[in-house]
């Protein structure tokens, strides 16, 4: 019996945990362009009434591969409903000097905040590894990002590159300049691509006001989810809702529909 | 001016380019000393410099030598002009004809005005057609609009453009105009302002209709220059980011986009990723498909020139190969005419990267219906 906050994916590959760090809501402004109306009109065919979100971080447990953490949470930045990834992992008994590497999908606050405490770095023993667009972007900005990797001496890799066995980079850029999804085998991370799903997902066009290049952004979402759709991946978002932390994306009119991965 | 005065004007003008200034300017330089050539002086005078260029070779062996007298005498010979009664040495007029004016008929290359050491290519790539190609460059080009099919109709332009005393009929391009009457005055027109034509060629746009884009697709223009073919992409209902090695050559877009009422994202890094259902790389070239419009380049291209550009042709493609979607399609095009920048570029990039191969081509031969344009469309099949 998992923790609540924990959902399993067993893959050929080993397993991944979804670890829910908190949740939110984002306000209307979140999403600039998007009417009142069609903001009613999105959360109700998705039977909700606000946009709500959750901030996902993941534990790899490859066959062969040392721990990995996918992200680290809001750590303390975002209040006390969040930071909730280090007890999770105790819950699956796993410590935090246990992590061998954390790959980030990008550096804004709800991904990297779990990585840095006020006395120093959450898992001492971790690689790190992100996309060098995103390294450089960060690099040496006063910010909590900035901050971080001045304290670490982080791998950086480019678009298809190898990060480990079987773990490729997938540069999906426009929500950061170096966002970057994951591939292993049949599974897709697409990070921050999707916001949120209600908003998002049928209407692909929908920029978030936190996307540094929206266009970008929009052909990233556009070129992830046709290629899940089409070789039927199984994809991860950072900020999924459960019960849906894991999906597969299909086309629907002129954006797509996601299911959850039984 | 008088008739004979203006082709005096472009004897001089013609005698400044053979020293190796730019035709444009030698034109400037000319009109700025010359406050007494009024607008219709000027257009005329250009036309000769124009004419000459682009029959550089002919009509120094019609005109008897490689200078500004052989080459206007040449053309005026070619065109059946009376001579005697321009060559009078009156006025303003070009001296009387001597002996050392006498001319010959123009064979081979020479005769169709294609520089000899680049005849061999041009025979390489078309056969018994490249006299053809070459000797469509000898005569002014057409002029084509663009119409915005988004916004209106060829109809609705055509109506608007004869109300100013423009003439324009349909090409067999869905979105073009050919001008026939008043070319000159198209950028003064009520339909230029309200974004309903831009200037871009029929083959161009032929081009782009070739390439088969629907709505909401994403397209990469990475050799965007002034945005011609980013603007007709979007008007197309592509989602377009436009970029270009010299960004400074895009500040046009902006504005041209603004008039159009459609967006265009410019970007001078193209950010990584495989994100793009269509890239389309206009590569730079030597223009030999244009060089009736910049017949100065025709005589000043050279073998160094064309190695260069073969390369930067092949590294462009390499450059952008990664930012293809998967299950994208990837676009090369040029306005050139000779084979080792179209299908030899074509050739080298495939032999360089497995999976991908050519799912249609494009070879437009300059003419009446438009310049000389390559393109290549590929897809990759792992």
């Amino acid at each position: 019996m998992l923790a609540d906050g924990i959902a399993r994916l067993t893959i050929p590959e080993g397993e991944i945990f979804a670890l829910t760090d908190g949740a939110g809501t984002f306000g209307p402004d979140v999403f600039p362009t998007v009417s009142d109306e069609a903001r009613a009109d999105l959360l109700a065919r998705a039977g909700e009434t606000e946009v709500r979100t959750e901030f996902n971080a993941y534990l790899l447990r490859l066959h062969g591969q040392p721990l990995t953490l996918v992200d680290t949470g809001c750590g303390t930045l975002f209040g006390p409903g969040c930071g909730r990834v280090p007890g999770l992992l105790a819950a699956l008994g796993v410590q935090p000097g246990d992590i061998g590497r954390i790959i980030f999908t990008h550096l804004h606050r709800d991904h990297v905040g779990g990585a840095v405490y006020a006395d120093g770095l959450a898992y001492p023993n971790a690689e790190i590894v992100l996309s060098q667009a995103e390294a450089e972007f960060w690099q040496g900005k006063d910010a909590t990002a900035g901050e971080f990797l001045a304290q670490v001496a982080p791998r950086t890799v480019t678009d298809g590159q190898e990060i480990a066995p079987g773990v490729t980079a997938w540069m999906l850029p426009g929500h950061t300049p170096g966002h970057m999804g994951l591939r292993i085998g049949q599974v897709a991370f697409v990070g921050d691509i999707l916001h949120s799903v209600a908003m998002q997902a049928a209407a692909p066009e929908t920029c978030t006001k936190f996307d540094s290049d929206p266009q970008i952004a929009i052909a990233s979402r556009r070129a992830a989810l046709s290629l899940a759709a089409a070789q039927d991946l199984t994809v991860i978002g950072s900020h999924f809702l459960a019960p849906m932390k894991f999906a597969k994306a299909s086309g629907q009119g002129d954006g797509y529909a996601l299911v959850p991965v039984a | 001016m008088t008739p004979a005065a203006r082709i005096a004007a472009a004897i001089d003008i013609l005698d400044a380019v053979l020293a190796g200034q730019p035709a444009e300017a030698a034109l400037i330089n000319w009109g700025r000393a010359s406050r007494f050539a009024g607008s219709k002086d000027r257009a005329a005078v250009r036309d000769h410099v124009y004419d000459g260029l682009r029959r550089r070779r002919s009509a120094a062996a019609l005109g008897g030598a490689e200078t500004g007298r052989g080459i206007m005498l040449g053309v005026l010979r070619s065109q059946g002009a009376d001579i005697e009664t321009i060559f009078t040495g009156q006025g303003h007029a070009p001296a009387v004809l001597s002996p050392a004016d006498t001319g010959r008929d123009p064979v081979g290359a020479e005769a169709v005005d294609w520089p000899e050491w680049l005849w061999p290519h041009l025979v390489a790539g078309w056969g018994e057609d490249a006299a053809a190609i070459a000797a469509a460059q000898q005569d002014r080009a057409p002029v084509f609009v663009r119409v915005n099919i988004a916004r209106t109709t060829r109809e609705a332009v055509v109506a608007s453009l004869a109300d100013e005393g423009n003439a324009a009929v349909p090409h067999p391009v869905a979105t073009a105009l050919k001008i026939t009457d008043n070319a000159r005055k198209l950028q003064t027109s009520i339909a230029y302002d309200a974004g309903w034509i831009e200037m871009q060629d029929a083959s161009s746009q032929a081009a782009i209709a070739a390439l088969d884009v629907t709505k909401g697709q994403t397209v990469l223009d990475y050799c965007a220059g002034g945005g011609g073919k980013s603007l007709a992409l979007a008007a197309l209902g592509a989602r377009v980011t436009a970029h270009d090695a010299d960004p400074r050559r895009m500040k046009d877009i902006e504005p041209r986009a603004q008039r159009a009422k459609t967006r265009i994202e410019i970007l001078s890094k193209v950010p990584g990723g495989r994100l793009f259902d269509l890239v389309f790389c206009d590569a730079p070239c030597s223009g030999s498909g244009t060089w009736r419009r910049t017949p100065d380049a025709k005589w000043k291209f050279d073998a160094k020139r064309l190695s260069d550009l073969t390369a930067i042709q092949g590294q462009i493609l390499d450059n952008v190969v990664g930012s293809v979607a998967i299950g994208g399609r990837l676009a090369y095009a040029t306005c050139s005419v000779l084979p080792q920048e179209n299908q030899q570029v074509v050739e080298g990039f495939v032999a360089r990267h497995s999976g991908w191969s050519v799912v249609k081509t494009l070879s437009l031969r300059p003419g009446e219906d438009g310049d000389g344009f390559y393109l290549a469309i590929l897809e990759h099949n792992p």
